[in-house]
């Protein structure tokens, strides 16, 4: 289902990726939908200000409005980045966003000292005021 | 007042990205493969799940916190492996970073966004008070910055991190989240948990780089709330002290 043709906001990020200094990781997790005059759907999960690498996966799973099968589910996986990324600008109508994370935080050693999982969902930006 | 709303969020996620480009040290133990796969097959296999209980029009996403030994954890051979050795490292006290691997007092500082919220509105917008933290050690310091943290229910951050400047010591990061509402299930193994907080089983650790600076890291979890302390200082030499501090503020901090 996944496809080949170009994303150019994955792409991008992808690009700047880097690693940095693995320790206990507080990481966040958020799926967004129809966002950015309605063509962007992700989930992402990462960490932030302190940006700490973690091993990670997080699967943003689209669906229809109204439908139950989903279009599609895009899964980013790996080791020692403090953000992992599914998602796409292609999809068509009004979606639904279904998250799940899965991490595991490191310590300075990149040794595992933890595990996470989190589900989360969306049919809108998740804009919020902070 | 609405431009302003979308620009904060989008920095949240996307602003490290552009800012952080100049670090550059990978971690000095990369997950096996067979972790990896474990990791991706759980993720796919609970967006079935996940799926299926929409498709019933049932969700149930509760919090847990889970301390398990690590002999009872549902993970490949070698994730436990990995718990195994930092186990092993942490027991030999204060951990050695190469140059460069722990950021500068300055970098860290660089990282943060400048929104400072008080209290009270910090209570509007977390919809629960944030942890009281007035007779601690940063009680007096310098509110350096406060961001979202967690995830977002109900249109509202669970958690916030809030970051202090400490004179003679450096730079301190409270994290506090609401792992309960946002439906997050933490799992923690006995054997790492090397400290405690008012009773609270803790996990703390200390490191020094080559290039003379310090990372401490005090992690917790009650009931309700999961708190992540984090302490960079540019005088490594004198982190163990540092970590000392770490548990202090713990212990006087009021959720």
């Amino acid at each position: 289902m996944k496809r080949n043709k170009a994303k150019p906001l994955p792409y991008l990020i992808s690009l700047t990726l880097f690693f940095s200094t693995p320790a206990f990781a507080e990481v966040k997790a958020i799926s967004r939908a129809n966002c950015v005059i309605g063509i962007v759907n992700e989930s992402i999960t990462y960490d932030r200000p302190q940006l700490r690498p973690f091993n990670g996966s997080v699967t943003s799973t689209h669906t229809q409005l109204g439908n139950t099968v989903p279009l599609h589910s895009l899964v980013d996986v790996g080791y020692g980045k403090w953000r992992y990324y599914a998602g796409d600008i292609e999809d068509p109508g009004t979606l639904r966003v279904d998250g799940t994370h899965y991490w595991l935080v490191v310590d300075p050693n990149g040794q595992i000292v933890e595990s996470g999982q989190e589900a989360t969902s969306a049919t809108d930006c998740n804009i919020t005021e902070w | 007042m609405k431009s302003r709303i979308v620009f904060l969020t989008f920095i949240s996620v996307f602003t490290p990205t552009l800012v952080c480009a100049q670090h550059t040290t990978p971690p000095e133990a990369p997950a096996n493969q067979e972790t990896l796969d474990w990791l991706k097959e759980r993720s796919l296999k609970s967006s079935e799940e996940n799926n299926f209980q929409m498709a019933r029009g049932s969700e149930t996403r509760e919090g847990q916190l889970i301390i398990i030994p690590l002999a009872e954890w549902d993970a490949p051979a070698s994730a436990k492996e990995s718990v195994a050795r930092g186990i092993a490292n942490q027991s030999k006290g204060t951990l050695k970073a190469a140059s460069s691997a722990i950021p500068s007092t300055d970098e860290v500082l660089g990282r943060l966004a400048d929104t400072r919220r008080s209290d009270a509105e910090l209570r509007q917008l977390l919809g629960y008070a944030p942890a009281e933290i007035s007779r601690t050690p940063i009680g007096a310091a310098e509110l350096l910055s406060t961001e979202p943290t967690g995830s977002i229910k109900e249109g509202k951050w669970t958690g916030v991190t809030r970051s202090y400047r400490v004179p003679k010591v450096g730079v301190i990061i409270l994290e506090e989240n609401d792992y309960i509402a946002s439906g997050r299930v933490i799992t923690l193994f006995r054997e790492t948990l090397n400290e405690n907080v008012n009773g609270t089983p803790a996990r703390a650790s200390a490191s020094r780089s080559d290039d003379g600076k310090g990372q401490a890291e005090l992690r917790w979890v009650t009931p309700q709330r999961s708190f992540t302390l984090t302490l960079y200082t540019d005088e490594g030499n004198r982190i163990e002290q540092d970590q000392a501090l770490l548990l202090q503020i713990a212990q006087g901090i009021r959720s």
